[in-house]
C-alpha cells in the first residue's frame, strides 16, 4: 500500500474564522522524509495550516492524518510524533534552557533515563550548551529561536513543522540551522517548513507548496517547477502565481 | 496520567517559585486584609465567634481569584498555552496539574492566614484546630476545582480578570455555606466531626459534582 510512505495528508482542509475563510479546501501530501517548503504572502493562511496540522486549532472542514493516524481520532499519538517551531518560542522564560527542554522532554514521553542524553543532544545541536543552566529571560531573540528548534526537535519527531524559523537569526545561526535541518531531514525525519525566503525554499527544499489567500496555488518540485516557466526566475514565478491568488 | 499531572503541577510550581510574584501579593493581600478586620472589628469583638468564620472565607475568597486568574491567563499571554495543547498532554492533566498548582498556593496562604486570624482577632477556639483546619482545606479543594476551570473558560475574554469573580462566586455559594457553617461550628461551638458529618458530605458531592463537569467541559472551553 503506497499510504505507508505518507508522513502527513491533508484533505479538503478548510479553516474559517467567522466569515473570513482563512484556509479554503486544501489538499496536498507530504511523503515520507521529504523536505517540503510552504511559501506564500503574509496572510496566505501559513500559520493557520500549520497550526491545525500542530492540533493548536481544529478546522472548519477536512482530515488531518499523520502517519495514518487521523489527528481527531489518536490525537495523542499524533501530537508525539511532531515537533513544531512556531512564531511563539512556548518557552518559559522563569526556567533555564535545560529546565525548559526537561519539561518538554517529559511531556512527549522521553523515559527519564535517557532524558538528559536527549537535553544535551538538543542543546549542542543548536550551540547553547554553555547557556544551559541561564533562564530564558536572559537569552537573545536569536537564542530562544534556537532553544526553540532545540524543544521542537527534542524527542525526534517523524515530522518537523517549522513555520518561518529563521525569522530573527543572524547569518550564522542561519547557517548552522540550516545544516541542522539538512542534517535531521537526512536522519529520517520528514521536514514542513513556512518560509517567507524565495531562497530558502528554493535551495533546501525537495518541493514546494504556493498558499495564496487559502488556496494552494502552485505545488511541484523546484526543478520541475522551473522547467514549467522557463526563463523566469523563481522569484517572478512566485510573484505571478501569488498576484491573483486564483488557481494557474 | 497521575505523572502527567505532576509534572505540570510541578512545572508551574518551579515558575511561580522563581517569580513568586503570585504567591507574594496572594499572602501580602490575605495578610493585610486580616489585619484591616482585625483592626476595623477592635479588640475582642464579641461577635467574632459567629462572623469570624465568613470573614475568613470572604479572605479565601478574593484572594483565590488573584491566583487562580494567573493560571491560565499568564501562560495564554505567554504564549506557552499553545504548547500545551499541541502538546501530547490530555487537556485533562493540564487541568489537574494546574488545580494542583491553585491548591498549593492557596494552601500556603491559608497556613499563614489562619493562625495569624485566630490571633488578630483573639478568637476563643472551642473545638479542634486539626478539624477546622481539615474543613478549610476540603472546601478548598472544592474551590480550586471551580476556580481552575473558570479560569480556563475566561482565556479568551477580553476582560479576563475582572470576569473570574463574576462567574466563580455565585458557583461557590453552596461550598462557601457548608465551610464556613461547619468551621463555625467547630471553632465556636466546639462541634465535633459527627456533628459536621453533613457539610463535610456536601462539600464531598460538591467536590466530586464539579469534578465531573469540569472533566465534561475544559476540551470545549479551551478550543478556539
Ligand atoms: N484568530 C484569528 N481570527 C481571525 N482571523 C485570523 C485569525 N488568525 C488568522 N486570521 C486571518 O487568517 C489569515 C491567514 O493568517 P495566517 O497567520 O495564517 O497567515 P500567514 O500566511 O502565516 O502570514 P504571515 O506570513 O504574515 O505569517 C489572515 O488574513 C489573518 O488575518
Ligand atoms: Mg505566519
Amino acid at each position: 500500500m503506497r499510504k505507508h510512505n505518507i508522513t502527513l495528508e491533508v484533505s479538503n482542509l478548510t479553516k474559517k474564522y467567522n466569515d473570513f475563510i482563512a484556509i479554503d479546501h486544501v489538499n496536498f501530501t507530504v511523503f515520507n522524509g521529504e523536505f517540503l517548503g510552504l511559501l506564500g504572502p503574509n496572510g496566505a493562511g501559513k500559520t493557520t495550516l500549520v497550526k491545525i496540522i500542530s492540533a493548536a486549532i481544529k478546522p472548519s472542514e477536512g482530515i488531518i492524518t499523520i502517519n495514518g493516524h487521523k489527528i481527531h481520532e489518536e490525537p495523542g499519538e499524533v501530537k508525539k510524533s511532531i515537533g513544531v517551531v512556531s512564531h511563539n518560542s512556548y518557552l518559559y522564560e522563569e526556567l533555564t534552557a535545560y529546565e525548559n527542554l526537561e519539561f518538554f522532554g517529559k511531556i512527549y514521553g522521553i523515559p527519564s533515563k535517557e532524558l538528559d542524553e536527549h537535553i544535551k543532544w538538543a542543546l549542542e545541536s543548536v550551540n547553547l550548551q554553555h547557556r544551559s543552566h541561564d533562564a530564558v529571560s536572559t537569552f537573545s531573540r536569536g537564542m530562544k529561536q534556537r532553544l526553540s528548534i532545540a524543544r521542537a526537535m527534542i524527542h525526534h519527531p517523524k515530522l518537523l513543522i517549522l513555520d518561518e524559523p529563521t525569522v530573527g537569526l543572524d547569518l550564522q545561526s542561519k547557517n548552522i540551522f540550516y545544516d541542522l535541518i539538512k542534517e535531521i531531514n537526512k536522519s529520517g525525519s520528514t521536514i514542513f517548513l513556512t518560509t517567507h525566503y524565495i531562497l530558502e525554499a528554493e535551495t533546501l527544499c525537495d518541493r514546494i507548496i504556493i498558499l495564496s489567500r487559502g488556496k494552494v496555488v502552485l505545488e511541484g518540485k523546484v526543478t520541475s517547477i522551473k522547467e514549467q516557466y522557463p526563463n523566469m526566475t523563481f522569484e517572478d514565478i512566485y510573484l505571478e502565481v501569488t498576484k491573483s491568488g486564483a488557481k494557474l | 496520567m497521575i505523572n502527567e499531572i505532576l509534572i505540570v503541577a510541578s512545572k508551574d510550581l518551579r515558575v511561580e517559585f522563581r517569580s513568586k510574584s503570585t504567591i507574594n501579593s496572594m499572602v501580602l493581600f490575605a495578610m493585610i486584609t486580616i489585619i484591616i478586620f482585625s483592626f476595623g472589628l477592635g479588640p475582642f469583638p464579641p461577635y467574632i465567634g459567629e462572623v469570624g468564620p465568613g470573614l475568613l472565607w470572604l479572605v479565601f475568597l478574593f484572594t483565590g481569584m488573584l491566583g487562580f486568574a494567573r493560571t491560565f491567563v499568564h501562560e495564554k499571554e505567554m504564549g506557552t498555552f499553545e504548547g500545551l495543547k499541541i502538546s501530547p498532554l490530555s487537556t485533562l492533566s493540564i487541568l489537574i496539574g494546574k488545580a494542583i498548582f491553585n491548591f498549593t498556593l492557596m494552601l500556603i496562604v491559608e497556613i499563614l492566614a489562619f493562625p495569624l486570624f485566630l490571633v488578630m482577632t483573639g478568637y476563643n477556639v472551642k473545638g479542634s484546630l486539626v478539624l477546622a483546619f481539615f474543613l478549610i482545606v476540603l472546601g478548598t479543594i472544592g474551590f480550586v476545582i471551580i476556580g481552575s476551570m473558570m479560569s480556563a473558560l475566561i482565556i479568551n475574554a477580553r476582560t479576563r480578570e475582572m470576569l473570574l469573580p463574576i462567574i466563580t462566586f455565585p458557583l461557590a455559594v453552596p461550598l462557601v455555606i457548608a465551610a464556613t457553617l461547619s468551621l463555625k461550628k467547630v471553632l465556636a461551638d466546639g462541634s465535633g466531626f459527627s456533628e459536621v458529618f453533613v457539610e463535610v458530605e456536601f462539600m464531598f458531592i460538591y467536590i466530586v459534582i464539579m469534578s465531573i463537569v469540569s472533566m465534561l467541559t475544559f476540551d470545549y472551553a479551551v478550543e478556539e
